[in-house]
């Protein structure tokens, strides 16, 4: 379980993020919404402390995250292209973090193996480095990679941005294999309403760092968002 | 729109982040151009009388350009080397209603405003005054000016097609090493014949027509060049590289930190900046020659053996240490969120810099025919640098607060450079010098090298407790560091 209390993060006096609290439960899989600048991607680099909160903490499974740094074994996370290592080559990148998180490299090719049809031969076997692969390639080298070790947090941040339609829809399949299994919390942001409301179980909608929805989803969500960002 | 391109450039110039380099560093830079200005300025005024002095039978001018052939080569060399290809931000000016002509002939004018071709200005100058006071015919002088001047203007084009076309260079190449052989050699005197191309427009001062001529065609075969590629896939396309997968499993060996271990040899040898550093590390293993074969240091200034010592072994610690963790800036985030130890990580990079500092160390053994004294002194910073030197730039590292960019050209590159490199190089050769030298004065030679030493053994013997402190530096600073690293200018 992933919980936040009296989350505030300030830059010079200005609030971006408040949460008084906030509990994602194991399992779930929770999808973030809201307009540029309204606190996603802070939320979620508090989650991962590469940010102070200004304020209070989170949990992740009990252990407060800048506190310990226990909770890097189970969490993942992909939120930008700063997460990939350009002069690698996508394999070289695998292996890498395979090997952070416990996996030879026979495990990697295994794990690499289904998902053949997402990379469409443009990633692997390439013999390209990752700073010269296009953005959406980047991307897809990027998102696998944070499913790597079996992770109980994966995070990501905008995952469908820069993918084509292909390859969304198939994340998309991917994804909701992932919310469906019972110990994996999924978190991830996006601006597609569709999307996002297809693959989670939750929504929660950001306004210049507030929660102002949190909705469980049901076919009617989509409509009940549009409604909300329609001005 | 001449203007507007202007306007733009200057926006680019003041808004860049070269001004946000340190004072320190600007000054160093400011400094270095004066430097050069100043000898060239000198050059230019006393060149016509030493000649005079020394060479009184023979014309001054006649001299100086059976000389030019060298500088013209040399002048080329260093823009290939230094000078920069003159791209500007072109992308968003390519669907705009500008004719391509403009923004070729924009580009490869701008290219003209260049330091290296101000600097021969300063030599030129004030030998065409020294020639005109001396006498010489006005008009010869000033076709000698432009001559000249024409051709290291030349020169500046010829760089850029050689950078841009693989044959082109393979060509001027061949060129340049069959001149280079047949001057060294004697087989055919081409610095004379250029000396006598040059003392026939002299003499016939309308020829000067044909150095403007060799310009204007290299101008011409760049503008066509420029133009041609004027497309998004084409010159304006940052090179691609092609793979160059070694096999590292031999890092294996190292257990935990092999991991990366084999990332930090992807990181220099894949890398410009990061190459530069580790090769620059072998060039300067000749440093010592300079001071060892001068009886004078023997005599007067044994100190700077040391400096010698310790710099040629640790200079891979000094280039690639100092910008530990910042190598790895471009992605510190994902290093930070990922199941890492940085232990480990702080380790491998230890590693590699006393692993460079033995090679070096090896390297450094035939100086050994200057004496056994050179042996000792280079195994004292062997083990100095080891011992201290390595974890003391680690330490300093948690401090480190700038983004470097890896794929930036790496020579003469002080980005990322801050007050802290300058200070902490002058540190880690000075401290140790001073006490030698304190040493040295008061007790005697041995007694200095075994102090060194000392100090050395004990840091090697204390690594772990060192490198625990070290470790939780770095935790303590780590929301700085990523902060810092994700400011992109």
């Amino acid at each position: 379980m992933i919980n936040a209390t009296n989350l505030t993060k300030k830059y010079n006096n200005n609030l971006v993020l408040n949460i008084p609290e906030l509990k994602i439960p194991d399992g779930q899989s929770f999808g973030l919404v809201g307009n540029n600048g309204a606190g996603k991607t802070t939320f979620f680099n508090l989650i991962l402390d590469l940010i102070r909160p200004t304020t209070g903490q989170i949990n992740n499974k009990d252990i407060i995250v800048n506190k310990s740094e226990d909770w890097k074994s189970f969490t993942s996370s992909f939120i930008d292209e700063s997460f990939l290592i350009g002069y690698l080559t996508p394999e070289e990148y695998f292996y890498f973090i395979g090997e952070l998180r416990g996996q030879n490299k026979a495990d990697i090719d295994t794990f690499l193996s289904q998902f053949e049809e997402i990379f469409n031969d443009e990633i692997l076997g390439q013999k390209k480095y990752l700073r010269d692969l296009s953005k959406g390639n980047q991307k897809k080298t990027g998102l696998v990679a944070a499913l790597i070790g079996n992770p109980e947090v994966i995070i990501l941040d905008e995952p469908f941005a820069n993918l084509d339609p292909t390859t969304q829809i198939k994340l998309k399949k991917l994804l909701k294999e992932l919310a469906d299994k019972k110990h994996v919390s999924l978190l991830i942001s996006s601006h597609d309403l569709g999307h996002i409301t297809e693959v989670t179980d939750r929504i929660v909608v950001l306004e210049k760092g507030n929660i102002v929805k949190d909705i469980v989803t049901s076919p009617e969500t989509l409509k009940e968002l549009e409604d909300f960002f329609t001005i | 729109m001449i203007k507007k391109f202007i306007s733009l450039e200057w926006k680019q110039f003041f808004r860049s982040s070269y001004w946000q380099k340190s004072i320190a560093l600007n000054i160093f830079l400011g400094l270095l151009a004066l430097y050069f200005i100043a000898v060239f300025l000198m050059l230019g005024i006393a060149i016509y009388p030493l000649l005079k002095k020394s060479l009184p039978d023979k014309d001054p001018l006649v001299v100086v350009n059976s000389f030019l052939i060298l500088y013209f080569l040399g002048d080329l060399l260093i823009r290939y080397f230094l000078q920069k290809l003159p791209t500007m931000q072109v992308n968003p000016l390519l669907v705009l209603p500008i004719s391509k002509k403009k923004i070729t002939n924009y580009i490869l004018l701008k290219s003209i405003a260049s330091f290296f071709n101000f600097l021969p200005l300063f030599v030129y100058l004030p030998f065409s005054i020294m020639l005109l006071i001396n006498g010489y015919n006005t008009f010869s002088v000033i076709a000698w000016f432009i001559s000249v001047y024409a051709i290291s203007l030349s020169n500046n084009y010829l760089v850029f097609l050689i950078n841009k076309n693989n044959k082109i260079f393979a060509i001027i190449a061949f060129l340049l090493i069959s001149i280079y052989t047949m001057i060294y050699f004697d087989l055919f005197p081409v610095g004379i014949y250029v000396g006598k191309g040059l003392d026939f427009i002299v003499a016939n001062p309308l020829f000067f027509i044909i150095p403007l001529l060799i310009l204007m065609g290299l101008y011409y075969a760049n503008y066509r060049l420029i133009y041609k590629n004027l497309y998004l896939d084409d010159i304006l396309q940052k090179k691609k590289t092609t793979v160059n997968a070694a096999n590292l499993s031999w890092t294996e060996n190292f257990g935990d930190t092999a991991v990366f271990l084999k990332n930090d040899i992807r990181l220099i040898w894949r890398n410009k900046r990061s190459k530069m550093a580790f090769l620059m590390s072998f060039i300067m293993l000749p440093y010592g020659l300079i001071f060892f074969t001068n009886p004078t240091y023997q005599e007067k200034m044994p100190i700077i053996f040391v400096f010698v010592a310790i710099f040629t072994t640790g200079i891979f610690i000094l280039n690639f240490g100092q910008f530990i963790p910042a190598w790895d800036s471009a992605y510190y985030k994902l290093l930070m969120s990922q199941n890492v130890r940085y232990r480990k990580y702080l380790e491998s990079k230890w590693i590699l810099m006393i692993a460079m500092t033995s090679v070096l160390f090896l390297l450094t053994i035939p100086y050994v025919y200057f004496g056994v004294d050179k042996l000792l002194l280079f195994s004292m910073s062997l083990i100095f640098n080891i011992g201290f030197t390595s974890l003391f730039v680690l330490y300093m590292g948690a401090y480190n607060r700038k983004r470097i960019y890896l794929d930036r050209s790496a020579f003469m590159n002080y980005q990322g450079t801050g007050a802290q490199q300058f200070l902490l190089a002058f540190g880690i050769l000075l401290v140790p010098m001073l006490i030698f030298y304190v040493i040295n004065k008061f007790f005697s030679f041995n007694i200095a090298i075994g102090t060194m030493m000392f100090i050395g053994v004990v840091g090697i013997i204390f690594k772990n407790y060192f490198m625990h402190k070290i470790e939780k530096t770095y935790i303590k600073n780590k929301h700085k560091t990523i902060h810092a690293f994700n400011q992109k200018n």
